[in-house]
């Protein structure tokens, strides 16, 4: 069975050989739940990403760092006394394609909790995928992490073709949990694969997200431009296409006040050389739009490209293609927004809404979706609590001492 | 064809048509250029729904060229669009559609797949006389024989209308039909003749094809019309200049036009002149827009090319944003003698990576 390992890089034993189910990862015994070295390892990590030239370059990567830090870590763990909570074994973790660092974050969770893991990373992803492969392999190289190199894998291969089905039969077979990013389909079928009775299975499909920002922001220019700064926060990452990034704007206030609003987008320098192409998918996706379901208007400011709709419906996701596309509906309150709020939906950010109006507008029965209420520009801040999970939970073994 | 807005049109196309093809320098040929350009606008409004959402807010007429609403281009992949009735399309273009990508789909009536013939054969006299010349075709005669009209099949028909007598020069494996090449040379060698082929075609399986043959032929008299665009020879590294040089030792051919044009705009072509550059015909016209704004850009800076053609009436296409990158050298004052704006394209859009949720993994 032909696969790759990505890392940590082979040295003595020549591991491309043996097959992917025989290797020492599935030997070793989990570490400890919450341990110090195991934050000491992720921090290193964090450290080696900040240190390196072209890593600093990604915000993704940055990102990344900066929630690796220990001083973050920390927080998560402090709560948890030892004994009650036992790793799992070795977790499996299939990870997508659209969001080159997004696995890294669940896979360190998984890692905090002490398991072991198989990563099979996709085939595709770019600069930023190559670049992690690279720290990881640099830090796991290091003695002191010895004891993580030999229970982390990173492996790719060929998942469509006859012999790449073979291999995740064979990683499902063993596995502990399974960790499934990527579309509805694919983690269907994934699922669809036999596993052991108790193995879990912590699935991140197919969900979208959206603002809410209310016209009240307009108030202060301040305020204005510091959400505008915010909303492109949230757009830039990924090419916009994580789960968490958000597609849609509702704006509480009329068309004219969103306008106003947009226009804040056009005075922004460039950080970085913007996309050559970015411009020219956004009309194709606007123009899309406008043939398919009427829109009523195209804002295109600086690298947004805001496309008015008179209601926006989930159909219309399809014809998203991310660079920084947002559809963009006018709304007189919160409620209005109750009807396209379906189980897909899972980040709302919000900014220039009272907090304990939208509190109320959420413990509605009518409202099914929403994991996550976060302020505008913390929609792809990860937590540990993610997708309606509690990461560690299902991570770990609670262990019962009376 | 009874719609007043198509009768309209009709009536300024045809007055259009009056002139001379590369002969309206600037300004005349925006008042000849921009009564076409109205009136199609008002047609399509009233003829396509779809049109009329992507305009939706636009006034109903225009002063200049750079105003008038565009589409990109890549909406034709997506959708049928199309200003006539169902019972009058008439023929059905689709592009090549390289690989896996769909093919873009351009619906024809009767009327404007005449006015393509008719802009076709205008724009081409100017380069190769009145004179039907004896024509050798760059490609295997099974292209034509295939029922749905692929734009390369299209290509070769437009280009007919040229020649008399059209040999091809090629089998149906792509390769060299030395007997039909020769008893082609053997019976036109004394008077002027016309080759055509898509520029890939007939770098890779002719020039390229005769070189690893060790053969050359001495097609003194003939004029070499080619198109299809660059991209594969880019990747070879063959630039036009390169591409020139091998044709004139290998086929001892000297004048050699490339054109461009889309297959969503047929019949008006942008053909490369004797010192080397594109010209804009009077059915046509060439922007540049910048491809991070959409704003017009100034002569000599590169950008977006947007493409005008008079021609298209059946399908709301007269108006389009390529993904192709080019740049404006000059209007009016081009050595060749053409009016017009004259320009080189420069290459494609990156093909940019769609990766979203939903096309992630794949089955397990």
């Amino acid at each position: 069975m032909k696969y790759t390992l990505l890392a940590p890089r082979p040295k003595e034993q020549c591991a491309e050989l043996r097959p992917v189910y025989e290797l020492p990862v599935w030997y070793q015994l989990p570490l400890s739940y919450h341990c110090d070295s195991t934050i000491e390892f992720l921090n290193h990590i964090s450290r080696t990403i900040m240190q390196d030239k072209e890593c600093r370059g990604h915000s993704e990567l940055v990102a990344l760092a900066f929630w690796l830090r220990a001083s973050n870590l920390v927080e998560f763990v402090k709560d948890s006394p030892p004994g009650h909570y036992k790793a799992l074994g070795t977790v499996v973790h299939f990870t997508p394609s659209n969001v080159d660092t997004m696995f890294v974050y669940s896979w360190a969770c998984s890692v905090l909790a002490g398991n072991n893991n198989v990563v099979r990373v996709s085939e595709r992803g770019g600069l930023v995928k190559e670049h992690l492969i690279r720290i990881l392999n640099q830090v796991f190289a290091l003695p002191q992490f010895y004891e993580f190199a030999i229970r982390n894998l990173f492996v790719t291969y060929e998942y469509q073709a006859s012999q790449g089905k073979s291999i995740t039969h064979a990683l499902c077979k063993q596995a502990d949990a399974r960790i499934l990013w990527g579309g509805d389909n694919s983690v269907s079928t994934i699922r669809a694969i036999p596993c052991p009775p108790r193995c879990r299975d912590i699935s991140f499909a197919d969900r979208y997200s959206f603002s809410v920002i209310g016209s009240e922001v307009m108030v202060d220019m301040e305020i204005a431009e510091g959400a505008m700064t915010n909303l492109m926060k949230e757009l830039t990452p990924y090419n916009q296409q994580a789960c968490s990034s958000p597609k849609v704007l509702f704006w509480i206030g009329d068309s004219r006040s969103l306008e106003k609003f947009l226009s804040l987008a056009g005075e922004r320098h460039f950080e970085v050389l913007p996309s050559l192409t970015r411009r020219n998918e956004q009309l194709v996706t606007a123009q899309s739009l406008q043939i398919e379901y009427a829109a009523s208007r195209v804002h295109m400011v600086g690298e947004l490209c805001a496309i008015e709709m008179t209601k926006v419906n989930d159909k219309m996701l399809s014809l998203h293609s991310g660079n920084q596309v947002l559809f963009c509906q006018c709304v007189a309150s919160l409620d209005e927004i109750a009807p396209f709020i379906s189980p897909k939906v899972q980040t709302l950010s919000f900014a220039g809404i009272a907090k304990p109006a939208l509190v109320k507008f959420m413990a509605k029965p009518s409202i099914t979706g929403v994991d996550r209420a976060v302020p505008l520009g913390e929609a792809l801040s990860f937590s540990p609590v993610w997708d309606g999970y509690e990461l560690f939970s299902q991570l770990s073994r609670r262990v019962v001492i009376r | 064809m009874t719609n007043p807005t198509n009768l309209t049109y009709c009536a300024e196309f045809d007055s259009l048509f009056q002139h001379q093809v590369f002969g309206l320098p600037a300004l005349e040929k925006r008042a000849a250029l921009m009564p076409v350009f109205n009136a199609l606008h008002q047609h399509h409004l009233a003829c396509s729904q779809t049109y009329a959402r992507l305009t939706h807010g636009q006034p109903l007429s225009f002063r200049t060229p750079d105003e008038l609403p565009y589409l990109a281009v890549r909406l034709f992949k997506h959708y049928s669009l199309s200003s006539v009735p169902d019972n009058e399309v008439f023929r059905v273009l689709q592009s090549s559609g390289t690989t896996s990508q769909s093919p873009a789909k351009v619906l024809l009536d009767k009327a404007t797949s005449a006015r393509q013939s008719k802009a076709l054969v205008k724009i081409m006299q100017n380069f190769l006389g009145k004179q039907r010349l004896p024509m050798l075709i760059i490609d295997s005669p099974s292209v034509v024989k295939n029922k749905a009209l692929s734009a390369r099949a299209a290509g070769i028909q437009g280009m007919a209308f040229f020649g008399r007598q059209p040999v091809y020069a090629l089998n149906e494996d792509m390769s060299l039909n030395s007997v039909a090449i020769e008893a082609f040379q053997r019976q036109y060698h004394a008077g002027p003749v016309l080759v055509f082929g898509f520029t890939f075609m007939v770098w890779e399986y002719f020039v390229r094809a005769l070189q690893i043959a060790k053969q050359r032929l001495s097609m003194t008299n003939a004029t070499l019309i080619h198109s299809g665009g660059w991209k594969t020879l880019v990747d070879k590294q063959v630039d036009n200049p390169s591409f020139k040089q091998k044709v004139s030792e290998v086929l001892g051919i000297e004048r050699v036009h490339n054109f461009y044009g889309m297959a969503e705009q047929v019949g008006t072509v942008f053909v490369e002149c004797e010192h080397g550059f594109l010209h804009a015909p009077s059915l046509a016209e060439i922007l540049i827009r910048c491809p991070y704004t959409l704003k017009l850009q100034k002569m000599g800076q590169s950008g977006l090319v947007q493409v005008l053609s008079s021609i298209p009436s059946s399908y709301p296409g007269y108006s389009l944003l390529t993904e192709d990158l080019g740049r404006i050298l000059g209007e009016d004052d081009c050595l060749c003698g053409r009016k017009g704006k004259y320009f080189e394209i420069l290459g494609r859009l990156p093909k940019t990576e769609l990766r979203g949720c939903s096309d992630t993994m794949g089955a397990g």
